[in-house]
């Protein structure tokens, strides 16, 4: 797959797409397109659109509290639920919804997620919160409206794509000569491969997204919601779908591109096929047919929502709403308990977070410049305890014996002058740390119990080293970058942290060479992950 | 093709008797030389063009590719601009525009003056081919003969360069327009050949607006005038097209008033970008990030570019300016850009001028205050913008100069929908 168009040059920012959250929900597909780091990761809805950044406005209805510092919200759109988890990684989303006062109309632009929990087939899609801000009801009414016209324009170019009876490559070029945009043309054929989505359900999606219009038009109560999986029905009204029919070039190079297929090849998760075989099994026994659809039409608005949960419920491992089994600790089933409070022991010890899920099973993230890296970024989801956290965000291969520890803590009150040389003699007279960061820090250090919390760190430092290149120096200086934005995050105390501070912290946390540790500062700065603020201060973006 | 037909294309290509040909090529053909090989062999030896190597087979526009060296095209010109460019160190004038046959259109420049005119059929034997952006041209010189035709050759496509702004995009050449001039003021440079004054200013059309540059300044070009231009090019200027008047173009006064549109260009944002720029268009989607480098910012006194710690990049240390400027990413679902709003539009959305900002940014103790602010206020609200937009290496920057909150009526956008979705 040619991917410079979309994940190349500067300026090619990815799109944020938007869709309703029942589209969204059915989704369960996600790839990335190479093994790069940075690679973009995309869900792929069941339409073809395929989704790195989403946009999305509705009501935000509820916000519960997952661990500390990690938040889960409920966007509701007028076909059913967004899920948002928030958490230090995201600070400003994770502020504004802990002071949010539900419910209120919101915009919430994110990455797309999925996630699936250790036992079971079933996997569930989440937004992670790039900015969340408050917005009016017009807002909101513009967004359906929105929404509601790019989805009707995807479904018709989902019909097309599947009425042309192309696959693959042959099918995504052929889009793009359609003048569909890269991003919906590369989505379309996995789409139809991976959900082998249907005339019937494709139809569906339309009526929602047309009711859904009718609603803002004042011409409806409520939408009905899509009782149908992706791959369920027939492609009996298939062609009433499509609006301009693909034309294809009589050619013979189609036949002998046929077979190649580049989502076979490119396919990072390659059980997916199977969970996905089984939830179709699950979904098949259970799936209300598409009759017994609930008819909406002569109930209140209040009741819409019912509608859509006892749909969801009715299925467990089908249309199930994505909160409910995130919850579920591995090995139980799932859990349809909507009034459910989390028990903060169980939040801590058994919830997986679909952030941790992503980091060390997925996929190696685009975001770890963000994030600090993919080796930091578990803990901060699944550990509740702070100062495990910052066990997390030292440097994997700085291990610490206890004589090592105690000396850093004393030595932390007196500028940690310690066996490697540190030879600023202006290290005294510089702005002292923050004394809450140093003592956050030297508390972590003393407390942390690194042969056994520290192994598994180190375990997904290691995996995500080996699927981030094969250099082994590039890994090592990627690390060193991250221990020096991670000490520079401690340090910073609102107008950055001193830099001289900042490389001793990092030699001594490390026990690399300062030099070193000032590549690796020049680094992160040349990788526009700090900045300098003043003479001398270094901040994190 | 038969060794007959091969024969008769040979012979009328150079002008010999076909008999003649026809016994050398199946002499030939018999040695099992290929019939290209052959065919290249006899116009050697029957001496077509003037230079050695290989010689120029007829060709349709649509078959040419940047690796022909040479071709014979048979075509309609569409277009005849006329340049006056710098070639070598000296001064040459060049004829350059678009031939068409059925098969398609190509670019040619003509170093010599053939007397080409729109709507001409001719033969352009020996026609050198290069590659210019991707795409083979046909460049018209000493050895290429030119024949005309009085039999027009019917081609798809409109002849003649009458087109409106909207249609321009840089590198179109030998352009006619009818526009109302919108602005214009006098401008001295400092050009190739010392000081020069030229012209330049606002056109526009039903269609839209763009700027325009006079290199050879026309009394006809006066602010209000309706005029219609001929042989005008267009240059990418800022990221968008400019109109390039020169001493070849000719000026005429229009005794009908061109209405130049007060509206910018409407559409979405993914076929904005694609267009390589715009110089006046407006776009609708939603703010959904504001970037770093917005808010209270510092500029370098002399060239105004932003500083970071008063370090500007061309001018070291420098005693920065406070300024204010947002760059936010504006997002409709079919792509985005970023745009760039400038000290006024920023008060705006800010709520309050510089000095407020940076009273502000004081009492915070944090200039990233003022951008917080911004962000708080736009971030997840529809826009309509107005501006520049020029795509580059750096991005899709839309310079604004309109930036207003959509305040149409939802349930009325709802219903226009609908009414084209389910007619």
């Amino acid at each position: 797959m040619s991917t410079d168009e979309d994940q190349g040059g500067a300026g090619r920012r990815e799109v944020a797409y938007r869709l309703f959250a029942a589209e969204f929900d059915d989704a369960d597909f996600s790839y990335s397109e190479s093994d790069e780091e940075r690679a973009p990761n995309y869900v792929v809805t069941p339409t073809g659109a395929r989704v790195n950044r989403v946009f999305l406005v509705g009501v935000l209805t509820e916000v519960e509290t997952v661990s500390e510092d990690y938040l889960r919200a409920r966007v509701v759109d007028p076909s059913g639920p967004f899920v948002v988890y928030a958490g230090q990684y995201q600070p400003e989303a994770l502020a504004f919804l802990e002071s949010a006062d539900p419910p209120t109309f919101v915009a919430v632009t994110g990455k797309a997620r999925t996630y699936q929990p250790d036992d079971s087939d079933q996997v569930y899609t989440s937004v992670r919160p790039e900015s969340i801000s408050e917005v009016d009801a017009a807002t909101r009414d513009r967004w359906v409206v929105q929404t509601a016209e790019q989805t009707i324009d995807r479904v018709a170019r989902a019909a097309e794509g599947k009425h042309a009876d192309l696959t693959g490559d042959d099918l995504r070029a052929a889009l793009v000569d359609h003048g569909v945009d890269e991003g919906v043309a590369a989505g379309i054929p996995i789409a139809l491969e991976r959900y082998g989505t249907t005339g019937d359900y494709l139809a569906a999606v339309r009526d929602l997204a047309t009711d859904a219009a009718r609603v803002v038009a004042g011409q409806r109560d409520e939408v009905e919601p899509v009782s149908l999986r992706p791959g369920r029905g027939s492609d009996d009204r298939l062609a009433g779908l499509v609006e301009r029919p693909i034309e294809l070039p009589a050619d013979d190079e189609a036949a002998e591109t046929a077979a190649k297929d580049p989502v076979e090849t490119d396919r990072p998760d390659e059980t997916a096929d199977d969970q996905r075989a089984g939830t179709a099994e699950a979904t098949t026994g259970q799936q209300p047919s598409g009759s017994d659809a609930p008819s909406t039409d002569d109930e209140s608005a209040g009741e819409t929502t019912e509608s859509v949960g006892d749909v969801a419920e009715e299925e467990p491992s089908g249309a199930a709403s994505t909160d409910e089994t995130v919850e579920a600790s591995p090995g139980e089933t799932v859990e349809v308990s909507p009034d459910e409070t989390v028990d903060p022991t169980t939040g801590e010890t058994t919830e997986p977070s679909p952030d941790e899920i992503d980091a060390t099973s997925d996929e190696p993230t685009d975001e770890s410049a963000s994030d600090r890296g993919t080796a930091t970024d578990p803990s901060t989801a699944a550990e509740t305890d702070s100062t495990d956290d910052d066990l997390g965000e030292f440097d994997p291969e700085f291990e610490l014996d206890d004589s090592e520890r105690e000396e850093i803590e004393s030595e932390y009150g007196t500028e940690f002058q310690s066996g490697t040389e540190v030879d600023e003699p202006g290290a005294a007279d510089i702005d002292t740390p923050d004394p809450e960061a140093v003592d956050a820090d030297s508390a972590t250090a003393a407390d942390a119990e690194p042969s056994s919390d520290a192994d598994p760190i180190e375990g997904e430092a290691e995996a995500a080293r080996s699927a981030d290149s094969p250099d082994e120096d590039d890994a090592t200086d990627v690390d060193l970058e991250d221990a020096v934005m991670d000490v520079m995050d401690d340090l910073d105390d609102g107008d950055g942290a001193a830099r001289t501070a900042v490389v001793d912290a990092v030699v001594d946390r490390t026990g690399g060479d300062p030099d070193a540790v000032e590549d690796a500062i020049q680094d992160a700065l040349m990788g526009g992950r700090c900045y300098e603020p003043d003479d001398g201060l270094l901040k994190p973006i | 093709m038969t060794l007959d037909e091969h024969a008769e294309e040979l012979a009328s290509d150079l002008g010999v008797d076909k008999e003649e040909v026809k016994e050398d090529l199946a002499n030939l053909v018999n040695y099992s030389v290929p019939m290209d090989e052959a065919k290249q062999s006899l116009r050697r030896k029957y001496g077509d063009g003037s230079e050695g190597g290989t010689t120029p087979s007829s060709k349709d526009i649509a078959e040419i590719s940047a690796s022909d060296s040479n071709v014979t095209v048979t075509a309609r010109v569409l277009t005849v601009g006329q340049r006056s460019i710098q070639y070598q160190g000296d001064e040459q004038v060049i004829f350059e525009g678009e031939l068409a046959d059925e098969t398609g259109t190509i670019s040619y420049t003509a170093w010599e003056d053939f007397g080409l005119a729109a709507g001409d059929t001719i033969t352009a034997g020996n026609a050198g081919v290069r590659e210019w952006d991707g795409r083979p041209e046909l460049n018209l010189g000493e050895s290429t003969s030119i024949e005309r035709s009085d039999d027009p050759l019917d081609v798809p496509y409109e002849i003649g360069g009458d087109a409106e702004l909207a249609t321009l995009a840089p590198g179109d050449r030998g352009i006619n327009v009818e526009v109302q001039v919108l602005e214009v003021e006098e401008k001295t440079i400092d050009g190739r050949n010392g000081e020069t004054d030229i012209l330049s200013g606002v056109f526009g059309d039903e269609s839209t607006r763009l700027p325009f540059t006079d290199w050879d300044p026309h009394a006809e070009i006066e602010a209000g005038a309706s005029i219609r231009i001929e042989d005008v090019f267009v240059r990418e200027f800022r990221g968008a097209p400019s109109i390039n008047v020169s001493e070849f173009s000719t000026v005429t006064p229009l005794d009908r008033t061109v209405s130049a549109t007060e509206n910018a260009q409407q559409m979405p944002i993914r076929e904005a970008v694609d267009s390589g720029g715009l110089f006046d268009v407006e776009l609708t989607g939603n703010i959904i990030e504001v970037r770093d480098g917005s808010g209270l910012i510092e500029r370098c006194p002399e060239c105004g570019r932003v500083v970071q710690n008063g370090q500007c990049r061309s001018h070291g240390t420098v005693d920065a300016v406070d300024d204010l400027r947002t760059k936010a990413i504006l997002d409709d679902g079919s792509a985005t850009v970023t745009v760039v709003l400038d000290d006024e539009l920023t008060a705006e959305v800010y709520g309050g001028d510089l000095a407020d900002a940076t009273e502000h940014a004081r009492d915070a103790m944090d200039k990233e205050v003022v951008a917080e602010r911004i962000a708080d206020r736009i971030v997840g609200l529809e826009y309509v913008v107005r501006g520049s937009l020029s795509v580059d290496e750096y991005g899709a920057n839309l310079d604004a100069t309109s930036f207003e909150e959509s305040d149409d009526d939802p349930a009325e956008r709802a219903r226009t929908l609908l009414a084209e979705v389910e007619p």
